[in-house]
């Protein structure tokens, strides 16, 4: 399907003003998860639309505004609290030593701390709706965090694996017809450990994995199977002693001998 | 409080989400015109559109769960929501009634000049701009609800021939749109 062309034949259009049918609704769909250029056409549309819509905007009656806040009012979240007006007392309390007069200044401390008071409320109302959004921001960002912390823990020790001085590192490179190929093992030769690195192999087909070989005394020895989803450097099977390794795709779970027509990278110790 | 903030979508619709009420002033603030436009489009009568204009607006406060915006801005489906609520008020039995009462009022309205005319508002004026066959079809699907069957079926056309034609109506109003 050439998809400019369905882009450009209104489907779009229709699309969005929800004027298709189900199937053509399907299909859209299915083709806006495939095709960005198709979806960036859909939200271009939406926001012609909008702004159509907004240039033509007619004013509503003000009465319909204010019958819908009655309709919903109970449902706010931040609704301030209600001012109840404080009843005027019969008598002023006089404090001995001061006449009547003087004491205005205690009505007019009260006023100014009521409204301080209502100010501090209406502050830390709007203040929690922004701790609110800030809370959820933050929590995503945690845990974010701690991805990037594990993925540079991990790093870290296959650095130090790589820089340990029993360490010996083989570049494998490809063999004839596939020489862009290029893996590495990183050999521990005081502990056997094998690490390898898959610098560039091309991702094998479903049901086959890659496995490597070390060839000891020119007998190639199972060193173990690649994981599709190991990133890294990826632990393989510890090799006391050899000449060489190599690296061939085998069936998922690998194979006794390797398919010699199957091999991608070679390198010596 | 008078509110001079200007959100983004996204942030405006955590704001609704929280169910604060700035989120919603907001949310009417700078939609309702647009909103009550397309209602006009559909429902002529200034009356019945302000009560499907709250009618919509709760519907939004009350559904706003079922947003979804991987699929669409929140303008497109508000839109949605107030052009099936006027359908709905259109088709039903009691605003039917009202219409045939009305049709007489209207008369001496016309003639004394200060007849209501729908085609120049909203969407509805970029329809008017359409040829005649397309003006018909739009006329149809978005202002009376009528699936591509029930024109092909209600014009006596194929319904290839209705689809072909939606198509190339869809494009022209895309070209007024832009002008």
């Amino acid at each position: 399907m050439d998809t400019q062309e369905y882009i450009s034949s209104g489907i779009v259009e229709q699309f969005v003003l929800g004027l298709c049918s189900s199937e053509e609704e399907q299909e859209i769909l299915r083709l806006r998860k495939i095709h960005p250029e198709l979806n960036a056409a859909i939200f271009d549309f939406e926001l012609l639309l909008e702004a159509e819509g907004q240039a033509n905007a007619v004013v509503p009656p003000p009465a319909a505004k204010a019958a819908i806040f009655s309709q919903i009012e109970d449902s706010f979240k931040d609704t301030l609290p209600k001012i109840v007006p404080v009843q005027p007392q019969e008598e002023i309390p006089t404090i001995p030593g001061y006449n009547g007069k003087k004491n205005n200044w205690l009505a007019y401390a009260a006023a100014a701390a009521f409204i301080l008071f209502l100010a501090n409320a209406v502050g830390s109302i709007m203040l929690y709706n922004k701790y609110k959004s800030v809370q959820g921001a933050y929590a995503s960002l945690q845990k974010e965090n701690a991805q990037v912390k594990l993925q540079f823990n991990s790093m870290y020790a296959d650095v130090q694996r790589m820089s340990n001085k029993s360490t010996q590192r083989i570049d494998m490179a490809g063999v004839a017809g596939r020489e862009e190929s290029l893996a590495t093992v990183f050999w521990n030769r005081e502990t056997s450990e094998v690490y390898l690195f898959k610098n560039n192999l091309p991702t094998p087909e479903k049901g086959k994995q890659y496995q490597l070989w070390a060839i000891v005394d020119g007998q190639p020895v199972d060193a173990g199977m690649l994981d599709a989803d190991c990133e890294g450097l990826c632990k393989l099977k510890s090799i006391p002693n050899a000449q060489a390794f190599a690296i061939t795709l085998e069936k998922e779970g690998g194979s006794p001998t390797p398919t010699m027509s199957e091999m991608y990278v070679l390198g010596t110790t | 409080m008078q509110t001079t903030t200007k959100y983004q979508e996204h942030e405006l619709l955590v704001l609704i989400r929280q169910r604060t009420r700035e989120g919603f002033n907001y949310l009417y603030e700078n939609y309702s015109g647009a909103i009550y436009s397309v209602i006009l489009g559909i429902i002529s009568e200034p009356e019945q559109a302000s009560d499907t204009l709250q009618e919509v607006f709760v519907k939004i406060w009350k559904q706003i769960e079922t947003y979804d915006e991987q699929k669409g801005r929140l303008y497109t489906w508000m839109v949605q929501i107030a052009r099936h609520s006027s359908i709905d008020v259109v088709r039903s039995k009691k605003y039917q009634a009202q219409q045939q009462n009305r049709e007489i009022t209207d008369s001496v309205y016309e003639l004394a000049g200060s007849e209501f005319n729908p085609d120049n508002i909203g969407i509805r004026k970029a329809v008017h701009q359409l040829k005649k066959e397309h003006k018909e079809l739009v006329d149809l699907s978005y202002f009376q609800g009528y699936t591509q069957e029930e024109i092909s079926e209600m014009l006596q056309i194929p319904l290839g021939t209705v689809k072909t034609r939606m198509r190339s109506a869809m494009m022209q109003l895309r070209k007024i749109f832009k002008q």
